[in-house]
């Protein structure tokens, strides 16, 4: 049976490598951070990491672990799972409703699923084997899409859920990722909300997009926008949530810009009354 | 005709995921569907289902498959350390579309920028008209991401080494220098470290003359720092690593170095701490694993 963390981190940011030692130099800022789960794959030595890890929590963000490709999970990619998961302090782990390989032909991206009964189930039964690593949760994200997968049978909303109850594992509520599916795909964010079950979301992404190619993009480039800002307050009243991270993955030049992000959200969630709080 | 295996489900799925990585196939699919998709062998249902799908998202898809382009270009072009100095992006997004052009439906490419970005380069050297320098630039940085694609998939722990360099004085039939085997000594064109040097940083490389001869360099794990580092070494020092990392000991490498060059034991253990304080090595006990 699922059962919700505890514990309330509070708001933190994905690492960058470029920028670990500003990160230990702002640590006290920094409530937690989440480190790319296949990083650690790579048996790398990261001092300035170990040092942050030392001083805040860590939470692990997988990238490949392709939970919506047809055929089953990776046998190597579980091993290094199972290794890591074993060896490591973390709060939770997280990957997204997406393939990035498909029949050993590898995408290079998150490609978006068919929303089908048939992938619920095929996604559950992967979801279980992941979960079944460890006693920490496993969370599944929703990601971006540009572009239905064609012969779909479900709405987005009735095929996570489905699988959040399916597989009893945790959300990764993006909420950039909800605003930009809600502008591209014509759909209204807070009814989203209310379709989803909240009470099992955990973590929270928040990110900036941009507008390209005619449609809004997830480009995690950017500063977050207003309007990303005013759906999370509504997040905020709505969902359970246990921690926020910020997340940006390229055009920073200086931490500061992230952390004055970290700073927003908390101030948001302090007006809520939800900052650090119990859950 | 391909006939894309599984059902219909899975057939679309991989046809899309194949496609998504190419743009120019991706146009080709709106611009002619019927045409395109007539060289697939599918069923019926599937067929329109692809139909409606590039008529009514056709245009999403490309723009997909087009910021999939770009953010795979910008990892590969991250990737080359020094050849992104030489090169403007915009020569590389035209070199990178003819590769692209050249890379079938079926080529199971790995899409890791690492990885990709050493296919990249040698495709430059094969294919495009580049001269003399900037294929050394090409090829240095081809031989540093074999480097460190080996150690991306390296699974291995290295707890129990030993970065110390002052072990090398003690027991040194006790000790094991461990030097990654993902290392790699190759020989360029004289002058190439000084070439490579001056476009690390930002200098002119005018003055940078090659000469008929060669030099050889070493790409290794550098265990201080992480990732890969690069050295100029000489022949006599490439045979002092070789027989390194041949020896069941370090005592062991000092005996068969003394037996064939005659040096002094305390020069062979200096040159050692040198290549400990440079990261090119470590020691482990004699008889331990990796892990």
């Amino acid at each position: 049976m699922y059962k919700k963390p505890g514990r309330n981190p509070g708001v933190g940011i994905n690492f960058h490598h470029h920028f670990a030692g500003d990160i230990l130099r702002n640590i006290d800022q920094i409530d937690f951070i989440e480190v790319f789960t296949e990083k650690f794959f790579i048996k790398e030595n990261d001092e300035t990491l170990s040092k942050i890890l030392e001083n805040i929590p860590l939470v692990l963000h997988g990238l490949d672990l392709s939970i919506g490709s047809t055929g089953p999970l990776k046998i190597e990619y579980l091993d290094n799972l199972r290794s890591l998961l074993a060896g490591i302090n973390f709060e939770w782990f997280s990957d997204h409703i997406s393939l990035t390989h498909e029949n050993n032909f590898e995408v290079g991206h998150l490609m978006p699923v068919q929303f089908s009964e048939e992938n619920v189930s095929k996604i559950s039964i992967k979801a279980k084997e992941v979960a079944s690593l460890t006693d920490r949760p496993f969370l599944l994200e929703n990601i971006t899409y540009y572009y239905p997968i064609p012969g779909q049978s479900m709405a987005e909303e009735s095929f996570i859920s489905s699988i959040l109850e399916s597989a009893d594992c945790g959300m990764l509520l993006d909420v950039n990722n909800l605003y930009i599916n809600s502008k591209n795909h014509g759909y209204d964010p807070i009814k989203f909300l209310s379709k989803i079950p909240v009470d099992r979301v955990v973590e929270i992404h928040i990110a900036g997009g941009s507008f390209k190619h005619g449609m809004l993009v997830d480009t995690h480039a950017n500063s977050v926008s207003t309007e990303v800002w005013d759906l999370f307050d509504e997040v905020c009243n709505r969902v359970p949530f246990n921690g926020v991270i910020i997340e940006r993955d390229s055009n920073l030049d200086r931490l500061e810009d992230l952390i004055d992000e970290v700073n927003i959200a908390k101030k948001i969630m302090k007006n809520n009354g939800i900052y650090k709080s119990n859950i | 005709m391909s006939n894309l295996s599984g059902g219909s489900h899975e057939s679309t799925q991989l046809l899309l995921a194949k496609l998504v990585t190419n743009p120019r196939l991706v146009r080709e699919a709106i611009d002619s569907t019927d045409g395109f998709l007539a060289g697939f062998s599918m069923e019926e249902k599937q067929k329109q289902e692809l139909i409606e799908f590039f008529k009514n998202h056709g245009v999403r898809f490309l723009a997909s498959s087009q910021l999939l382009m770009k953010k795979r270009l910008d990892d590969i072009v991250d990737a080359m350390q020094v050849g992104r100095k030489i090169f403007s992006y915009e020569l590389l997004r035209e070199y990178f579309e003819n590769y692209l052009e050249k890379t079938g439906l079926d080529e199971y490419v790995s899409k890791n920028p690492v990885v990709e970005s050493i296919l990249f380069c040698k495709y430059i050297i094969s294919r495009e008209n580049v001269d003399e320098r900037e294929k050394i630039i090409l090829d240095y940085d081809l031989t540093r991401n074999s480097v460190l694609q080996e150690l991306m998939n390296d699974g291995r722990s290295y707890h129990s080494v030993i970065r110390d360099a002052e072990t090398v004085s003690c027991a040194p039939y006790q000790m094991k220098v461990v030097i990654h085997p993902s290392v790699k000594i190759k020989e360029f064109p004289a002058g190439t470290s000084l070439l490579i040097k001056a476009i690390r940083n930002n200098a002119s490389d005018d003055g940078v003359i090659f000469s008929s001869g060669k030099e050889i360099l070493i790409f290794h794990k550098n265990w201080k720092k992480g990732g890969v580092a690069t050295l100029k070494i000489s022949p006599d020092t490439e045979k002092f690593i070789k027989i390194l990392a041949y020896a069941d000991s370090l005592g062991h490498a000092y005996d068969l170095l003394n037996e064939e060059t005659g040096t002094e034991l305390d020069v062979l253990r200096s040159v050692v701490t040198r290549f400990v304080e440079s990261g090119l090595c470590v020691f482990q006990s004699v008889g331990r694993s990796y892990v």
